[in-house]
């Protein structure tokens, strides 16, 4: 069934991996990628990991996935931003490019996005191809440095900020593992710039209930629910 | 031909069909408003409430095995009084039986919960989790020893104003003897069972997956347990039970009414397909139609030996 609208940002997709039995048994989630309104299909993008996404990578066109979704609090944010500024590290692609491509789409400057994008290697280019038909301001972190910056996407971050490239006052939005993540909220919060942070959970059930998902909210002894109250939350509400 | 009768009667309470949620994978009712028409169920159990907000355990929380999945949330509720104040309105004119767990860590906990509770009459059952630590008795589990089980229940069962139903731990050398000391404490029902004690260790990096080291384990790989423990059960009280472990489907539901359950109550499957109950109450009517069974009730301990 094709998706009716263009989804929030950051929203995910619960899917059920094809299976007649019960292993694996859960339903895996993944951020939107990416959203063609000619036809309604969305995309995501997954390595392949566990048992989980092993199933997904065998699934062939035509064949019918049992979906949950869009899920979840996405990015809010509004057009009125000096500088948009999305870092992503390796398959936290998705959100924040589906943020770029909303934020063009409701006519906002692509001159005023930069998209940082940590990879470990060049090889793992190609799940970025689709990142350069934007028109944005894209570079690229690789650890070994086979392309763009050598070093970490957030050491990038940390550069740019420091140079001045990326404007006054910028909005950092990012996705990526948990290391990377916490080295970019260490960075806005120095700085004192907004930012927020697109996580990623197990989740269960994905819509609220199992509270297996949560993430300690800072300052608090208090949990939040990635899955319904995220997975996109300021830096500052959340300890990683 | 008639549609065939799917109400049961469990604790002199009637239940429109057999199939209910189990607590903890339902949330309150209201997480699945929008996924489910709510009024078609059994019943609901809303998650544990204890006397104070509990947050939990720090995560990870869950961890998935083969076909199963671990859970160590640590009865993150928000509290009986919140219950009261927030949750129980909405669950008031759903058209379902309300059954409200209760968890406590030790005999006064369970019976300030139960106090609080009673004269609401938007709650039909009480589901009693004796299946959690006993902290003044060692941290021994309170449905692990028939004494202990006994006397939790029966001090419960002299304040309690809703039809009680424990619900029993499967992590005993016997259940038959706790089962039996509910019965004659004075329970009107016994829900069974909990999750088994488990543990996941990560061979990659070493770690244990849960931050609480051990959880509980649920799914279809318990479900071979579950129905024993119903069976066995079934052979010593008088009392309905509720079956519960690893339910996904209608054909499971009639498997654990063979084995000798009243009622049954669907966890971990909420989580994989959030309709799961609702398919299974329709066909659940339709095997009954297709084999001419007019009542469910001719379906419950009527497993054959082979």
């Amino acid at each position: 069934m094709p998706l009716q609208r263009f989804p929030i940002p950051g929203t995910f997709l619960h899917i059920k991996p094809n299976t007649t039995g019960t292993d694996p048994l859960l339903r895996r989630a993944f951020s939107i990628f990416d959203y063609d309104e000619a036809t309604g299909v969305a995309d995501i993008l997954y390595k392949v990991l566990g048992r989980g996404t092993d199933v997904l990578s065998r699934v062939r066109p035509g064949e019918t996935l049992d979906v949950l979704g869009p899920l979840g609090n996405g990015f809010d944010l509004p057009l009125a931003i000096d500088h948009l500024v999305l870092v992503a590290g390796g398959v936290g692609i998705p959100p924040v490019y589906l943020l770029a491509k909303s934020h063009l789409r409701q006519g906002f400057n692509g001159s005023k996005i930069s998209y940082l994008c940590g990879l470990t290697t060049a090889a793992e280019k190609p799940m970025a191809d689709r990142l350069e038909r934007l028109p944005i301001n894209l570079q690229f972190a690789t650890d070994d440095g086979s392309i763009g910056f050598k070093g970490f996407v957030s050491e990038l971050l940390r550069a740019r900020l420091d140079d001045g490239s990326l404007g006054i006052n910028p909005v950092i939005c990012a996705c990526g593992p948990d290391g990377m993540l916490k080295a970019v909220q260490a960075i806005a919060r120095a700085d004192g710039k907004k930012c927020y942070l697109s996580l990623e959970s197990i989740m269960p059930c994905g819509v609220g209930t199992c509270l297996g998902c949560v993430v300690k909210k800072d300052g608090e002894e208090k949990y939040m629910r990635v899955c319904r109250e995220g997975p996109v939350f300021e830096a500052t509400e959340v300890q990683l | 031909m008639t549609a065939p009768n799917l109400k049961v009667t469990i604790g002199g309470v009637e239940f429109k069909n057999p199939i209910l949620t189990a607590s903890g994978t339902f949330g309150y009712g209201e997480e699945f408003d929008e996924y489910i028409d709510l009024s078609r169920l059994g019943g609901i159990v809303t998650k544990s409430i204890t006397r104070h907000e509990r947050k939990g355990h720090p995560p990870p929380r869950t961890a998935e095995t083969a076909s199963g999945m671990l859970n160590a949330i640590g009865l993150a509720n928000v509290g009986v009084d919140a219950y009261v104040r927030e949750k129980l309105p909405f669950l008031r004119n759903l058209g379902t039986r309300i059954v409200v767990n209760v968890a406590g860590f030790d005999t006064e906990e369970y019976l300030y919960v139960i106090e609080k509770l009673n004269g609401h009459d938007e709650i039909d059952m009480i589901e009693l989790n004796i299946s959690c630590p006993n902290v003044k008795g060692d941290g021994m589990e309170f449905s692990s020893n028939p004494q202990i089980a006994y006397d939790i229940v029966r001090r419960v069962k002299g304040i309690c104003g809703f039809p009680l139903m424990p619900k029993l731990s499967p992590n005993v050398a016997d259940i038959k003897p706790i089962a039996k000391a509910c019965e004659e404490a004075g329970a009107d029902a016994l829900a069974l069972i909990n999750t088994i004690y488990g543990m996941a260790i990560d061979p990659v990096n070493w770690k244990i997956k849960l931050t609480n080291i051990t959880g509980g384990l649920s799914g279809p790989a318990i479900k071979p347990v579950a129905v024993a423990a119903v069976w066995k059960t079934a052979s010593v009280v008088k009392i309905p039970i509720v079956g519960i472990g690893g339910i996904m489907d209608y054909r499971d539901v009639i498997e654990f009414l063979l084995a000798g359950a009243t009622a049954v109550q669907f966890g971990t499957a909420n989580f994989v397909q959030p309709d799961c109950t609702i398919r299974a109450i329709d066909d659940l009517t339709d095997y009954l139609g297709s084999r001419n069974i007019q009542d469910v009730n001719d379906l419950i301990g009527k497993a054959k030996k082979t």
